[in-house]
């Protein structure tokens, strides 16, 4: 559905990413792991078209309205007069363009998401209030109302306490299996991997180093 | 106060003006970058001025410097080695530079010019009030037509882009119609008083609501407001209808921020 061919993004002298080839097939869960700084981020950026590669190649199948994406951080005021509610709905802008109405069906989604994903309790809840968990199962279902083919969770885990860590993890787990949606799950953290990963690629200093079976030693990669 | 014409058309003028105004501040203060209605109000002055130099309309003059200063911002907002605000300040210190040149080149009486600083609503003309209700419609139709797109904007620009949202003519546009708004209102409270009318109203709205329509709603009122209660004090104890416009405008901020209830954490 998308595929990297000897992609190379440079930031002024250092290559962020070198010469990485990488083909996303359908149904896959790929976990993107590597240490801070190894590109993950700058991957993800590429995939969802916010940057360009400086050289090379990417060949895509689908469009970025049918790709959802949850970004490292949203960095938003507290106050900010946005409610859960409308962020959800932000999902579907792409899918309505300006001129379709709202129909009794994208309303009928936007609940189911929100009750799969236990928000609809904080539906009328201004977003800037909500905790760094919530705030991420928010921005998740609003990927999910676009209906995406492909999920990009760029370190849905991180900054989070353990018992929302295993919720995210059973979350995305549910999405995976019940959905059959692709998912591209980034990390920097060995114990985030999740165990239902079905390829694990590792990114060092912008190379691929792997590229394969999640059930490799991955201490090794990070000496 | 109403059998004068002048009167008459100051308040429609305070209608119009004052919805436009309240809006494109909700736009620019939701993006954070409040000093760009700074830095274009005082382009769209510098232009003004210029354009009495040089016997061009000036209000021709001001649209064009102030729509040409956003496009200078929007660059440099988004990808300048320079922190953003340092970079319209910079543009903002020399449009004022350019101003007070093309003032200072200026032969005979500078009343004209002085007005565009100052500005005054009662001077409003049936010409101006056509021009204005112009610019209301435009961004009336283009707020109404890309009302989602445009709340998805002000949320996360790089949201809206990754999704495949047209982001950038969302914000080109905002940034456009706010230079075309600013320099169509010059002759309202004027260039140097101007950016306070963008951002008092939705910063007074920002403290109260928790939704954007809630607070484009309010923040039009609170515009509108400072426009009528500046004219009727201005007329009742005779004082300079810009300065009453600001001050009530800065007095309305003062109160939502102490009556707000988000600081109280909801």
């Amino acid at each position: 559905m998308l595929s990297l061919q000897e992609v190379t993004v440079r930031y002024r002298e250092r290559k962020a990413l070198d010469s990485v080839t990488l083909e996303i097939k359908k149904g896959e869960f790929i976990s993107l792991m590597g240490p801070n700084g190894s590109g993950k981020t700058t991957l993800l950026s590429l995939l969802t078209g916010l940057i360009s590669p400086s050289s090379g190649k990417i060949v895509r199948e689908i469009s970025q309205a049918e790709m959802g994406f949850l970004p490292q951080e949203v960095s938003i005021d507290r106050r900010f007069p946005v409610r859960v509610r409308d962020v959800v709905f932000m999902g579907r802008v792409q899918i309505k363009g300006p001129f379709k109405r709202f129909t009794r069906d994208d309303f009928e989604l936007i609940e189911r998401v929100m009750e799969d994903l236990r928000i609809r309790h904080l539906e009328k809840r201004p977003f800037g209030y909500l905790s760094g968990g919530e705030k991420k199962k928010v921005l998740i279902a609003k990927a999910l109302v676009s209906s995406p083919s492909l999920l990009l969770l760029d370190e849905p885990t991180t900054d989070l306490d353990p018992p929302a860590q295993e919720e995210m993890i059973e979350i995305v787990e549910r999405i995976y299996r019940e959905r059959k949606i692709t998912i591209i799950w980034v990390t920097h953290i060995l114990s985030h991997l999740p165990s239902f990963t079905t390829r694990l690629v590792f990114l060092k200093d912008g190379k691929k180093i792997w590229d394969g079976d999640p059930r490799v030693n991955l201490e090794e990669f990070y000496a | 106060m109403l059998e004068y014409e002048f009167m008459r058309y100051a308040l429609f003028a305070s209608f119009l003006g004052g919805a436009v105004l309240g809006v494109v501040g909700v736009w620019i203060v939701l993006m954070r970058i409040p000093f760009v209605g700074v830095a274009m109000s005082h382009a769209a002055f510098a232009g003004a001025v210029l354009g009495l130099l040089f016997h061009l309309n000036p209000l021709v003059c001001a649209m064009l410097f102030s729509v040409l200063s956003s496009f200078l911002i929007g660059p440099l907002s988004e990808k300048s080695d320079v922190e953003p605000n340092i970079a319209i300040g910079i543009i903002f210190s020399i449009v004022l530079g350019i101003a007070f040149l093309a003032m200072g080149l200026f032969r005979g009486p500078k009343t004209e010019a002085l007005n565009l600083i100052w500005g005054n609503i009662l001077l409003i003309t049936r010409y101006d009030l056509f021009v204005l209700s112009g610019i209301f419609l435009l961004i009336l139709i283009f707020s109404l037509i890309f009302r989602r797109e445009i709340k998805y904007v002000l949320f996360n620009r790089m949201l809206a882009r990754a999704s495949g949202l047209p982001e950038r003519f969302i914000f080109y546009s905002i940034l456009v119609l706010t230079g075309i708004s600013i320099s169509f209102n010059l002759n309202t409270v004027g260039g140097l008083l101007i950016f306070s009318l963008i951002i008092n109203p939705p910063s007074a709205a920002y403290q109260l609501s928790y939704t954007m329509e809630g607070m484009i709603i309010l923040s039009v009122f609170f515009a509108i407001l400072s426009c009528v209660a500046g004219i009727i004090f201005s007329y009742l104890f005779n004082l300079p209808v810009g300065s009453v416009i600001i001050l009530t405008s800065g007095t309305i901020f003062l109160l939502s921020l102490l009556f707000s209830p988000k600081r109280r954490g909801r």
